[in-house]
C-alpha cells in the first residue's frame, strides 16, 4: 500500500521559506533605518569598525611595502626626511616674516577662530560620495558651514551637515562643488570643479601658461594651498585648457582634521541641520 | 548554503572595509547565487556613506537595484530556456 507522505506544516513561515538574499535586505533596510532614525547611535556603533578597517588598509600598505626595494626605500626616506626639515625651516622663515610684517603694519593680525580637532571615521574610497564622517558633532560645538582643514592646513571641504556627536563634510572634489581659487604663480583666477576621487578639475585660459606642478589655492582666510596640477589636458580647438588638481592633503588616509568657521562657502554645495 | 550565507556576509561587510569597486565587484558576483544582494550590498553602502543633504542621488541604491533587476532577469531567461533540457 502506497503510503503518502505528509510534509510537516508550521504556520509559520519555515526558515527555509526565506532566502539569503531575502536576509540580507532585511539587514540593509534595518542598518538603512537604524542610520537614518538614530544616527548618533549607529555611527556610535560603527565608529570601531570604521578604525578597524583603517587599521587593516595600514597593514596591508606595509605588508605591501614589505616586498618593495628596501635600500630604495631607505634612500626614499632619507630624501623625504631632508624635504621634510628643509620644509619644516622655510616654513618657520616665512611664520616669522608674516609675524613681522604684521606686527610692522599695526594690525592686529588674523586671529585664527578656535579649531575643533575631529577624528575622521569614514573617508574615501571606501565613502563613494567623496564626503568625510568626523566623530565629532554639536557637542563639541560644530557648526554647519565650518571649513575642514586637514595636516598642514591644507583646506579639505565644508561640515554639510551635524549632529550630536558626528559631522558629515562635503570635500571640495565632491561632484557638483564648486569653489573659487587661483592657480600658478600668477594667482589666475579659477573655478574649481570636484570630479570625485580626490580631483579637482578646472578651465584655464590657455595664455595663463599653467603647467603641472603649479600650486593652486583657495580662499581661508588668505590665500591657502588646496593641491597642485597633476595634468593638463589641451583641446587645439578650444581657447581654453582643463587642468586636473590633485588635492594637497591625502584624502584617502587622513585621520584628523580641524574644524574652523572661516565664513569660507563654496559656490555650490547643500548644507542642512541633520545628518 | 553556508557558503552562500557566508558570501551574502561578505557581500554586505565590505563596504566596511574595501573601496567600493571592490565592493561592487563581490556584490555583481554574488548576484550569480543571490540575485538580491546587489540591492541590498547598495543599501549598504547608502546608508553608511550617502549625505542626502548634498543632493546627490543614493547611486549606491540605484545601481544595486538595476544589477538586482538583471540578476532576475538573467535568472528567468535562464530558468524558462529550453535548451539543455
Amino acid at each position: 500500500m502506497k503510503k503518502t507522505f505528509l510534509a510537516k506544516r508550521n504556520t509559520l513561515l519555515t526558515v527555509r521559506g526565506i532566502s539569503w538574499g531575502m536576509f540580507a535586505l532585511a539587514a540593509a533596510l534595518l542598518l538603512a533605518g537604524a542610520r537614518f532614525f538614530v544616527p548618533d547611535a549607529t555611527f556610535s556603533l560603527l565608529a570601531p569598525v570604521f578604525r578597524a578597517s583603517d587599521s587593516a588598509a595600514a597593514v596591508s600598505r606595509g605588508v605591501s611595502n614589505a616586498f618593495a626595494d628596501s635600500a630604495a626605500r631607505v634612500r626614499q626616506n632619507e630624501i623625504l626626511a631632508n624635504e621634510k626639515d628643509a620644509l619644516a625651516v622655510e616654513n618657520a622663515a616665512l611664520q616669522k616674516q608674516v609675524d613681522s610684517l604684521t606686527s610692522l603694519l599695526g594690525a592686529s593680525g588674523a586671529q585664527k577662530s578656535v579649531a575643533i580637532l575631529a577624528s575622521v571615521a569614514a573617508h574615501p574610497p571606501e565613502n563613494p560620495y567623496d564626503t568625510f564622517l568626523v566623530a565629532a558633532g554639536k557637542q563639541e560645538g560644530v557648526m554647519i558651514g565650518m571649513e575642514a582643514f586637514g595636516p598642514g592646513g591644507a583646506p579639505v571641504g565644508i561640515v554639510s551637515a551635524v549632529s550630536a556627536s558626528f559631522s558629515s563634510i562635503t570635500l571640495f572634489s565632491a561632484p557638483g562643488v564648486q569653489t573659487r581659487g587661483w592657480i600658478g604663480d600668477k594667482n589666475v583666477p579659477i573655478t574649481l570643479s570636484g570630479a570625485g576621487g580626490g580631483v579637482l578639475r578646472a578651465a584655464v585660459a590657455r595664455d595663463a601658461a599653467v603647467a603641472v606642478g603649479d600650486p593652486v589655492f583657495v580662499p581661508g582666510p588668505g590665500m591657502l594651498p588646496i593641491g597642485k596640477v597633476a595634468r593638463v589636458e589641451s583641446d587645439p580647438s578650444s581657447p581654453n585648457i582643463t587642468v586636473s588638481i590633485v588635492s594637497a592633503t591625502n584624502l584617502f588616509s587622513v585621520s584628523i582634521v580641524a574644524l574652523r568657521m572661516t565664513g569660507i562657502v563654496p559656490m555650490t554645495i547643500a548644507t542642512s541641520t541633520a545628518l | 548554503m553556508i557558503a552562500r550565507g557566508l558570501g551574502v556576509g561578505a557581500a554586505l561587510l565590505s563596504p566596511l572595509f574595501f573601496p567600493w569597486p571592490f565592493v561592487a565587484l563581490v556584490a555583481l558576483g554574488m548576484a550569480l547565487f543571490e540575485p538580491l544582494v546587489p540591492l541590498a550590498t547598495g543599501l549598504c553602502i547608502d546608508a553608511l556613506y550617502y549625505v542626502p543633504q548634498t543632493g546627490w542621488l543614493p547611486i549606491g541604491t540605484i545601481a544595486g537595484g538595476a544589477a538586482t533587476m538583471v540578476a532576475f532577469l538573467v535568472r528567468s531567461r535562464l530558468k524558462t530556456d529550453s535548451i539543455g533540457e
